[in-house]
């Protein structure tokens, strides 16, 4: 509050030359989002025109639009199965990341088997900064040989295992700052771990569930390598592989192309003006932890 | 009496016992997935490097390190590491020098301070594939269009296409796509440096170019430490992006190290040698983090 009006006040005082950094900083940070805004743009005109246009003259706007492109591209990339699989994958594994990561920090945070427990925690968070890639053929053939390739639920089980290190890690870092008080108090109520760790517990820790939700979920919805190597049917694909095979399928169309990402992209855009808030906050949050 | 307080011993360490098998059985499922799908393929990515696996047949031979040593010698894999090492280097300076430059503008522009930094946030929530496309594209058809309006040959022949640009370009595709991410960082920094210091500042008569240099940059220490390293692990990480904007291309001008380990450990049938180059990854990031850590936390307490 206190830094608000200080600011306030020194913004009250317009002189002339502050009013000159006004228009530079305004002027330079609408270049920015001009230069962010552009490929939208591109997006949206080419994804309006015949395929010819789009191909001879993209920066137009066309004075016959083509929504019926819509129409073409949503039924080609069979958009409701697309969406259905990603939608499925991330919620059930973000349920999977909390359910269980959560309740693992807990008893790592707070058992009396400290030593034991932070053992289990180092090696939890030694995990994090393994790269993709060193796993990548050992993973490929392990889940090859659980029958866990080219199918749902794998991934979902993938995910899942993915993510432990950096939410165990989360978690556990707060579970720790919550006061001992607490939690002796409904101990001696007679509740058992169980109890305890959801009625009070979890509700403690939902500023950072809610981080680790953000963060997960972008990253599994947009994941793309390994659904690469792991989903080859075309009726388990997500909205990356849809996206990375449109463009194969329909070869020099352009239009239908932009008009699939637009596609894929709202609901992207809808999450994230709605969860703004919070996917900022997590962002900030879950970095300076990391 | 003494049988009761024997009783009462006997279930205490039964209660006790009790509770240490719940515990265990909580923290059982996330260790039993960290351990599967985290810790085994890392081992196995270890011991499959030593071998000659082809990833397919059954049989493979132990090799010890002799699949380290050819990578040294491998111009196919010394091409694209170095590819890897200039993305890395020039991608973190760019983010950072961008993301903070957003940070700024965003935190002192007069008007609409939370509407610039959402719409410049945008592009980190898209997926890097969608993004690679997209710009393939732009390159391909309307800044190749533009270059022949301005008469800049190597633009009008699509910038993706030269040599000796396609890395430049993918650097820079990469900023547009994730600076937002490193300037809401910047601005979680900005935000924690106390007012008072500033007032101090500009008591002593220090503004503008100096305030920043010798005031904010100072303080802005830790959220520069995060950015850094994470840029540089990212970058050393990154596949999607590239993959989708040059694949690699021309020739292997911009093929990126994640790529060769994809298309050795898949496409060219050799998951051994893959295996090899993916732990060589892990060490450069390993080794890269360890010193970037070492040098940016003792600035931070000088900064303090």
């Amino acid at each position: 509050m206190r830094y608000n009006k200080n600011k306030e006040l020194t913004r009250n005082k317009t002189s002339p030359n502050r009013k000159l950094s006004d228009i530079f900083v305004t002027a330079v940070m609408v270049v920015f989002v001009l230069l962010i805004l552009y490929p939208f743009v591109i997006m949206l005109m080419v994804s309006l025109k015949d395929t010819k246009e789009a191909l001879i003259n993209p920066n137009s706007i066309t004075k016959v639009l083509h929504w019926e492109n819509y129409a073409k591209a949503w039924i080609s990339m069979d958009y409701p199965r697309v969406f259905g699989n990603t939608l499925y994958i991330t919620v059930i594994s973000l349920a999977g990341i909390i359910l269980f990561s959560g309740l693992c920090s807990y008893i790592i945070a707070w058992s009396t088997r400290k030593k034991f427990y932070n053992f289990i925690y180092l090696m939890f968070i030694s995990g994090i900064l393994i790269p993709f890639y060193t796993a990548l053929v050992p993973l490929t053939k392990l889940m090859t040989d659980l029958h866990l390739n080219n199918s749902i639920s794998g991934m979902i089980l993938y995910y899942i295992g993915r993510n432990m290190p950096m939410s165990v890690f989360l978690y556990t870092g707060f579970a720790r700052s919550v006061p001992v008080e607490i939690l002796e108090s409904s101990k001696i109520e007679g509740a058992n771990i169980w109890q305890v760790y959801w009625k009070i517990m979890f509700p403690i820790m939902k500023p950072i569930t809610s981080t680790i939700l953000v963060l997960d979920a972008l990253n599994i919805w947009n994941d793309y390598l390994f659904p690469k190597i792991m989903l080859t049917s075309k009726n388990l694909r997500t909205v990356t592989l849809a996206q990375a095979y449109f463009r194969g399928e329909n070869a020099g169309m352009m239009n239908l192309t932009f008009a699939a990402y637009i596609l894929t992209v709202i609901p992207v855009i809808i999450f994230y003006f709605t969860f703004q808030k919070y996917i900022v906050k997590g962002v900030a949050a879950g970095a300076v932890k990391g | 009496m003494a049988k009761i307080t024997d009783v009462y011993k006997m279930q205490t360490i039964k209660n006790k016992n009790k509770e240490a098998f719940i515990e265990l059985l909580l923290v059982l499922p996330a260790f039993a997935f960290y351990f599967v799908f985290v810790a085994y393929p890392l081992f196995g990515g270890i011991f499959y490097s030593m071998t000659d696996w082809d990833g397919v047949r059954k049989n493979l031979n132990f090799i010890g390190f002799q699949n380290y040593i050819k990578i040294f010698q491998d111009v196919y894999v010394l091409g694209p590491l170095k590819n890897t090492f200039i993305f890395a280097f020039f991608n973190t300076i760019l983010l950072n020098v961008l993301g903070l430059l957003m940070a700024l503008g965003a935190e002192n522009v007069r008007r609409g301070k939370n509407v610039f930094r959402a719409l410049l946030y945008i592009p980190c929530v898209l997926s890097a594939i969608l993004v690679g496309f997209v710009f393939n594209f732009i390159f391909d058809t309307p800044l190749a269009a533009l270059g022949n309006q301005l008469g800049i040959e190597v633009m009008a022949n699509n910038l993706l296409g030269s040599k000796s640009h396609a890395l430049a370009m993918g650097i820079l595709v990469s900023a547009w796509k994730s600076a937002g991410w490193y300037m809401v960082v910047y601005i979680a920094g900005l935000n924690n440096i106390d007012q008072a210091l500033y007032d101090a500042a500009t008591v002593d008569g220090v503004t503008g170019w100096k305030k920043f240099w010798y005031v904010t940059f100072p303080l802005l220490a830790p959220s520069f430490t995060i950015n850094m390293v994470l840029a540089a692990e990212r970058s050393f990480k990154e596949y999607d992006l590239m993959f989708a904007l040059t694949g690699g291309g021309p020739g292997r001008a911009s093929e990126l190290i994640s790529m060769t380990i994809y298309n050795e450990s898949f496409t060219n049938k050799r998951a051994g040698y893959g295996s090899a180059l993916g732990v060589i990854l892990f060490l450069i990031i390993l080794i890269i983090t360890l010193i970037q850590m070492k040098f940016l936390r003792k600035r931070e307490e000088n900064a303090l």
